[in-house]
């Protein structure tokens, strides 16, 4: 099961996401050479690039908490020690948890109800709410992943989780600030994955 | 309902909750308890709508041609180029230092960026040179700044597409702010090297001179064509940014050979992610300025704070005062989508310029993130260069008194802002 997250899902958001900005990037720059230089504008351009715009916005909400990437103030969280820290991480994840779940909630309802509109985008004609699916979607694999750190800091009474992946033991002795934490322990994954 | 609302934001900021979370909590909760017959469905489409603007395809551009040219050789290049101009004077390696960051700072448009790849190879370089190591840091930070006033600037985006001002205007009149910083860091290292008795290195001849230029001239061409593409109309800001990393690509790849085609899924992996940290902060942000207006927060706050027909004067004072101490806590991101459509309004009734004030807004998110003690360039020092808070805090006052000064000639000159755009 924790393979499935930390291995399967990770790589297929990594796929989608990196495909995303290289995609939006070649349709872009396709986009310019057409118009100044063949004198004819793609008018699908900037449509699939504002969509994968947005896909890159919502769908990698899950990855990003996963991987501790979403801006925070921590400056709190740095002061307190690693007890209160694990207390902040419960506190955190669970209620992120259910915000998620009622956001993703909301965000169906809306996707259904332009689904029913039968809104089409203006160059592709493609149905405007497969477009927008993407954000139900984002917002559930971000409550996924909270209620993945609640779980483990609930159940493992050694070690307090920043994010699923990122677990650090409880007499572990911290100096740095919440990003750089983060920072240098992915340094050290990468490390480990290389030797 | 502004109580709710502040406290929501205020308790999950300060508890370190994810920002996007707060920024979409805090809105929904409002309209939830005051405004039952609004449906909250349309909370989502607010979200979808921050991040659809044509425009914002520039931001991703920017930071994707800005990691590519991390990935590679670009920022030695520039620093070996403006050494070789500046190397002999006083206080030449320290200038050198602030002109880089200035160029680097048109590539990457990020301060952090900036920060890394300018101040990590610069800094062995300083002291090596005979400087201080805490002159060195105070000098990086503060040089690191520079890159929001200098276009292309990620937070002008984020303000051009709150107010609907020109993403092309507010570029360039961000460029004599930016030099004005240039040059008061300059004459302040000139003087304090000559003090400090720093040793300068030969000066170079012509054809060394004109050996650095061959080997910049590819990462010059950067801001030309930013700058040259957007001011031609040859290109809309999305177009010049799509170029950007056409160029950077080619510039990396087939003439310095430095990165391969397979590093790319990594390199638009660290795009993304940063990517998504940030827009979804625009989308929360768009929800979050639907609802206060929809609450007319705006009309009640500012009449609260500033009173009845204020000035203009008195609201460019106060918008200074709130961007920097929200600068100081959170990202200049953040400052600007939420505290912007607060004060805008007001503003431009008051007669004050739209990039007039998009400039002020910049300087003061830029100047907080160096401002002890919670700015974040400075704990992005600490870690980098690995050294303790104190040290870096050290020498950074002369630096804050002369952002200080530039910041008054800015409020209170507006021509600085507004000379360049037509």
């Amino acid at each position: 099961m924790n393979n499935f997250f930390n291995k399967t899902l990770s790589k297929f958001e990594e796929i989608v996401l990196s495909a995303s900005v290289i995609g939006m990037a070649i349709l872009l720059i396709v986009g310019v050479f057409m118009r100044t230089v063949m004198n004819s504008s793609l008018t699908f351009s900037e449509e699939v690039a504002t969509a994968l715009l947005v896909l890159v916005s919502f769908f990698g909400l899950g990855y990003c908490a996963r991987k501790g990437r979403h801006i925070t103030m921590s400056i709190v969280f740095d002061m307190v020690s690693n007890k209160y820290k694990k207390v902040f991480m419960i506190v955190i994840s669970l209620v992120s948890a259910l915000a998620m779940a009622y956001i993703t909630y909301l965000a169906t309802l809306y996707v259904l109800s332009t689904k029913n509109l039968g809104r089409v985008t203006p160059a592709l004609q493609i149905p405007i709410y497969m477009m927008y699916s993407v954000v139900p979607i984002g917002f559930l694999l971000a409550c996924i992943e909270y209620i993945r750190t609640f779980v483990f800091n609930i159940k493992d009474k050694s070690n307090f989780y920043i994010t699923s992946e990122i677990k650090i033991p409880l007499d572990a002795e911290i100096k740095t600030d919440l990003n750089n934490l983060i920072d240098s322990i992915e340094q050290n994954k990468k490390g480990v994955d290389q030797g | 309902m502004i109580w709710m609302l502040m406290t929501i934001m205020a308790v999950l900021f300060i508890f370190n909750f994810p920002m996007y979370i707060a920024m979409i909590l805090a809105p929904l909760a409002v309209i939830l308890s005051y405004f039952p017959n609004l449906n909250p469905l349309l909370a989502t489409q607010q979200l979808i709508a921050g991040v659809s603007p044509i425009v914002l395809l520039a931001v991703p551009m920017f930071i994707f041609a800005a990691d590519i040219m991390s990935a590679g050789q670009t920022s030695n290049r520039l620093l070996d180029f403006v050494d070789t101009f500046v190397g002999h004077i006083h206080g030449g390696m320290a200038i050198t230092t602030a002109a880089t960051c200035t160029i680097f700072g048109a590539i990457s448009g990020s301060t952090q960026a900036t920060v890394v790849a300018i101040g990590k190879p610069m800094r062995a370089r300083l002291i090596e040179g005979g400087y201080e190591d805490e002159d060195t840091t105070a000098l990086i930070i503060s040089s690191s700044i520079i890159a929001l006033l200098i276009p292309p600037s990620i937070s002008m985006i984020m303000y051009c597409v709150v107010t609907g001002a020109s993403v092309g205007d507010l570029f360039i009149a961000g460029v004599i702010p930016g030099l004005m910083m240039l040059l008061f860091f300059a004459v302040y290292n000139y003087f304090r090297a000559k003090k400090k008795n720093i040793p300068r290195t030969p000066k170079m001849n012509f054809n060394d001179k004109i050996k650095a230029f061959k080997k910049a001239i590819g990462p010059l061409g950067f801001p030309v064509i930013i700058f040259a593409g957007i001011y031609s109309g040859m290109f809309s800001p999305t177009e010049a940014a799509a170029m950007g990393v056409l160029y950077a690509t080619i510039l990396e790849v087939f003439i310095f050979k430095s990165i391969r085609f397979r590093d790319f899924q990594s390199i638009a992996l660290s795009t993304a992610v940063v990517t998504t940290a940030v827009f979804v902060l625009v989308g929360a942000g768009s929800l979050f300025s639907w609802a206060i207006s929809y609450a007319r927060i705006p009309q009640i706050l500012t009449e609260a704070v500033l009173g009845v027909d204020p000035s203009a004067l008195k609201i460019l004072i106060t918008v200074t005062i709130f961007f920097y101490i929200a600068g100081m806590f959170v990202d200049s991101i953040v400052a600007i989508v939420i505290l912007t459509p607060i004060f805008f309004p007001l503003a431009i009734a008051a007669g004050i310029h739209p990039i007039h004030l998009g400039i002020i807004v910049t300087l003061q998110a830029a100047i907080a993130s160096i401002s002890p003690p919670f700015g974040c360039n400075i704990f992005t020092a600490c870690a980098i260069f690995d050294i303790p808070f104190l040290k870096v805090v050290k020498r950074l006052p002369a630096y804050l008194i002369m952002l200080v000064i530039i910041s008054a000639m800015v409020i209170f000159i507006p021509e600085i802002s507004l000379l360049l755009v037509q």
